[in-house]
């Protein structure tokens, strides 16, 4: 019996329980005990909802410094300067250029990539021989075959020999 | 200069408005114009979506110019309309509430400097969809090329196109601008809900709470990993569906539940259900479902379905080898863990409050008042077959089980969400009416 209790309770909390009850209840009494319960329900879950919101924006913080930087300069911060060296790389690379980008992380790896379009940088793991160009974000490499070309705030830009 | 920005942002947004008053105005109502801005914002961005599709078959590059023109051009219809500025002003300056509107200000307000400290910065935002937006941009359009470059080719483009038409207003891509869409869809949806639940009285604000303040859906907007998906959108379309089909406004219906579609793939289960249940509503429910709407509905299932087929986009999860599947996963098992996986997501009171112990409340001290009416049973049934199709999918899935449902289930939940509480509220409208008589 402990068990089925406990199960119940694990299963359910006083989330499911008390709907239960609660549902039984509305079932089975009267018209105004169901009106009752009803319009308490949702006053209940509007007091849950501000104030689940409310403790999410204390969380969260008004950052009216953030919210009144520049555009750039909330772009580069999201982007861990990613943004700056897209544009970078758009000014050197030609629209019709291909190439790869070594793979970093997978948010500022699919951001350039993204950003460089219409040129078809391709992610890899690794550096292949169809690579006529490399994208290295954060850290240089070293790999035979591979000239750097460009380096700009910590990304790097190789070409192949 | 980011002012200049804004307005153009702006102005792109008017520019969804605009193309759904006309579609509306033309189309759907008769040229009766309405105080109805969320339906018309969401006909707009569906009208631009398959205005795109439209596109990519007959190969009709969508440049600047095009996408310019074609918003002047709507605004010339509508002011073609004499009636339309009588009503347009009649509807806008009506008195509001002023207690309601600081306090929904106030909270838009902080929703705004959330969402505006960054750009998007999400996983699937940056791998397909707004890498498709920005493609779209500079190839002027969807084409073969850019269409099948993207992981999950076959999800549909609503939300790309919508965004790649801001682009075209800016004169550029910007992760940072697009966030004004789904910031206008959270705005819009809190407004049509408002209209409905303030008719019945000052009890209607308690409801209104629940909706705007649910956590995770001004999240959604406000955080920078899923403010770029797609899953807001099929709430919206779902929402205004759902509201719709309340109204037995059956085309609308039809059109909102296409557009969920067109937003993604998760909302092709409701659309698909909604074109079986109109027959069924219309030949033996007697209900007043025309055969224009029956036409509209299988139009646009056979647009959708024509438009994957021509550009070669089958869903991967129809490609898969089902026979495989059955044979390595016991079906029970991982039917039982989706389940137990919602389960406790319904009751996650950080993202949701107890806005679903509200929803399943109304939902199971109304049964017999849902049994007995033929349009609250279709809506349950198509909320039912969504929520098959989620379990479905987490079952059919290449992806680890676990981990496809612990980065997804939240937004597959939110994507039902404001569908559910709207049913609960009418349900529980509609009890207190029939208690008060």
């Amino acid at each position: 019996m402990t068990i089925i209790l406990s199960k119940i309770w694990y299963l359910g909390g006083w989330f499911y329980i008390l709907l239960f009850v609660l549902v039984l209840i509305s079932w089975f009494g009267s018209r105004r005990t169901k009106k009752l319960i009803g319009n308490l329900v949702v006053i209940a879950a509007a007091v849950f909802a501000v104030y689940f919101t409310f403790k999410q924006f204390i969380k969260i913080g008004v950052d009216l410094k953030a919210f009144s930087d520049p555009l750039e300069v909330k772009l580069d911060r999201t982007t861990y300067g990613q943004y700056s060296y897209a544009l970078h790389l758009q000014g050197i690379l030609p629209a019709d250029e291909s190439g790869c980008i070594l793979w970093s992380f997978d948010l500022a790896t699919y951001y350039l990539q993204k950003e460089l379009y219409p040129r078809h940088f391709r992610v890899a793991r690794e550096v292949s021989e169809n690579c006529k160009f490399v994208v290295t974000q954060f850290s240089p490499i070293t790999v035979e075959g591979l000239t750097l070309i460009d380096t700009f705030e910590g990304n790097y830009l190789y070409g192949a020999n | 200069m980011w002012i200049f920005d804004l307005v153009l942002s702006i102005l792109a947004l008017l520019s969804f408005l605009a193309i759904g008053m006309v579609v509306d105005t033309y189309i759907f109502s008769k040229r009766i114009f309405t105080n109805k801005l969320p339906e018309y914002f969401g006909l707009g961005l569906g009208s631009v979506a398959i205005f795109g599709m439209a596109a990519a078959v007959f190969g009709i590059p969508i440049t600047r110019v095009v996408v310019i023109l074609f918003s002047l051009m709507s605004v010339a219809f509508l002011l073609f309309q004499r009636k339309f500025l009588r009503t347009f002003k009649k509807a806008i300056f009506r008195r509001i509430d002023i207690t309601l509107a600081v306090v929904l200000s106030v909270f838009f307000a902080e929703v705004a400097i959330i969402t505006f400290s960054h750009p998007v910065w999400g996983y699937d935002a940056l791998e397909h969809w707004l890498a498709r937006a920005h493609a779209f941009w500079v190839d002027n359009g969807m084409v073969w090329g850019n269409l099948h470059s993207y992981y999950q080719a076959e999800d549909p483009n609503l939300w790309p196109l919508a965004a790649a038409w801001l682009f075209h207003f800016l004169g550029k891509s910007s992760d940072f601008w697009v966030q004004i869409i789904p910031f206008a869809v959270l705005i819009g949806m809190v407004m049509e809900f408002a209209k409905r639940v303030l008719a019945v009285g000052k009890f209607g604000y308690f409801w209104l709470a629940i909706m705007a303040f649910a956590p995770f859906l001004w999240f959604t907007v406000a955080s920078e990993s899923y403010s770029g998906n797609a899953d807001l959108m099929v709430s919206f379309f779902l929402f205004l569906g759902f509201g719709a089909l309340f109204d037995k406004r059956y085309l609308h219906s039809v059109f909102f539940l296409a557009f969920a579609a067109l937003s993604k793939n998760d909302a092709l289960p409701a659309f698909i259900g909604i074109c079986l249940l109109l027959p069924i509503l219309r030949y033996w429910g007697r209900e007043k479902v025309s055969a224009l709407v029956l036409a509209a509905a299988f139009g646009l299932l056979f647009f959708e379905l024509f438009w994957k087929y021509y550009l070669d986009l089958p869903s991967r999860y129809l490609r898969g080898d089902l026979q495989t599947v059955f044979e390595a996963r016991p079906f029970g098992e991982y039917i039982k863990y989706s389940l137990h996986a919602f389960r406790e997501e319904f009751r996650y009171i950080g993202r949701w409050g107890i806005g679903f112990f509200v929803i399943f409340y109304f939902l199971a001290v109304n049964a017999r008042m849902i049994w007995r009416n033929k349009v609250f049973l279709a809506v349950l049934a198509l909320i039912v077959v969504q929520f098959a199709a989620y379990n479905w999918v987490y079952y059919v899935t290449k992806e680890d089980q676990a981990g496809q449902i612990a980065t997804s289930i939240f937004r597959l939940v939110s994507q039902l969400y404001p569908s559910v509480l709207l049913f609960a509220y009418v349900l529980w409208a509609r009890d207190t009416k029939a208690v008060s008589r």
